[in-house]
């Protein structure tokens, strides 16, 4: 291969650009660490709809029923939500990481029951919603 | 390069690079989806730096076609596509340039890859969500760039002209 710029170069090129990357990658990371907020709610969605809610500040534990039938057992504890029991099969919803922080969710497909953590203030989104 | 030599070239090389794609699927997952090593991006290297963009692009284009439909499905498919087609653009651009040696290439184009198909899945999904995950994929997409562009620089030196 013909190439005016020497190995050096390119070489030099590179490593700059793997670097570039790199610290971008760890800027957006870290940026999305540091804008995070705990969160004050515990919202319960099922079927989409909002159906309850629960303060983070206060320690509970809840059973959340189901349309199907089945369950999620809901507790807050030390401004933490975690399922910790479910009725449904996959137990993703159980195995899921508790949620703390604005804009985390716990999932339960089965039961079309969806966790999220919202902050205090009453959002927008639900007056036009 | 006579015509007829090209074509069977370009024609042997995205053979290898569905064959590639196809080891790389063998390979064990680890757990988070989209994170690959990208090897038939050596094939797609490999054409960009001996013949041009618009060969590269042809290569790559048949192959995430041909994939999708032999061993994949056709959803999957919109990802590959959109992840395809940003990194063919990254990397034609960089090769253009003509700073980077083929490491350089393959990791811009890795990382774009990956973008790209985040970017599909948020416009699926209509969720913002996934642009959290984009760093994670950035940092494979850089591993398996340098792994292709070294495999790709020794074949470019290796294959005579």
């Amino acid at each position: 291969m013909k190439s005016e710029r020497t190995k050096k170069d390119r070489l030099r090129a590179d490593v700059l650009l793997i670097a570039a990357l790199f610290m971008v990658a760890l800027g957006f990371f870290a940026v999305r660490r540091l804008s995070r907020k705990d969160g004050a709610l515990a919202v319960v969605y099922v079927n989409g709809e909002r159906t309850a809610e629960y303060p983070l500040s206060e320690d509970a534990a809840v059973t959340l029923h189901a349309p199907n039938g089945g369950y999620n057992i809901l507790v807050i504890s030390d401004g933490c939500a975690d399922v910790t029991e479910a009725s449904c099969p996959d137990g993703i919803c159980v195995r899921a990481r508790p949620a703390q922080y604005e804009g985390d969710t716990i999932v339960c497909l089965p039961n079309k029951t969806e966790i999220r953590i919202e902050g205090a203030a009453p959002s927008d989104v639900d007056l036009v919603s | 390069m006579k015509k007829t030599k090209r074509l069977l070239l370009l024609a042997m090389l995205t053979a290898v690079a569905m064959i590639l794609s196809y080891v790389e699927s063998l390979l064990p997952q680890i757990g988070i989806p989209g994170v690959k090593m990208g090897l038939a991006n050596i094939a797609v290297i490999f054409a960009l730096f001996r013949f041009g963009w618009k060969e590269a692009a042809a290569l790559s284009l048949v192959r995430v076609l041909l994939v999708s439909l032999l061993f994949g499905s056709v959803g999957a498919m919109l990802y590959s596509l959109a992840g395809a087609v940003l990194s063919l653009a990254v990397m034609a651009l960089l090769r253009r340039i003509d700073r980077f040696s083929t490491v350089g290439v393959s990791v811009a184009g890795g990382v774009a890859h990956n973008a790209g198909q985040i970017l599909m899945a948020m416009l699926i999904l209509q969720t913002k969500q996934l642009l959290g995950y984009l760093p994670v994929l950035a940092v494979s997409g850089i591993a398996g760039g340098v792994l292709t562009g070294l495999a790709a620089a020794l074949l470019i030196r290796r294959i005579p002209e």
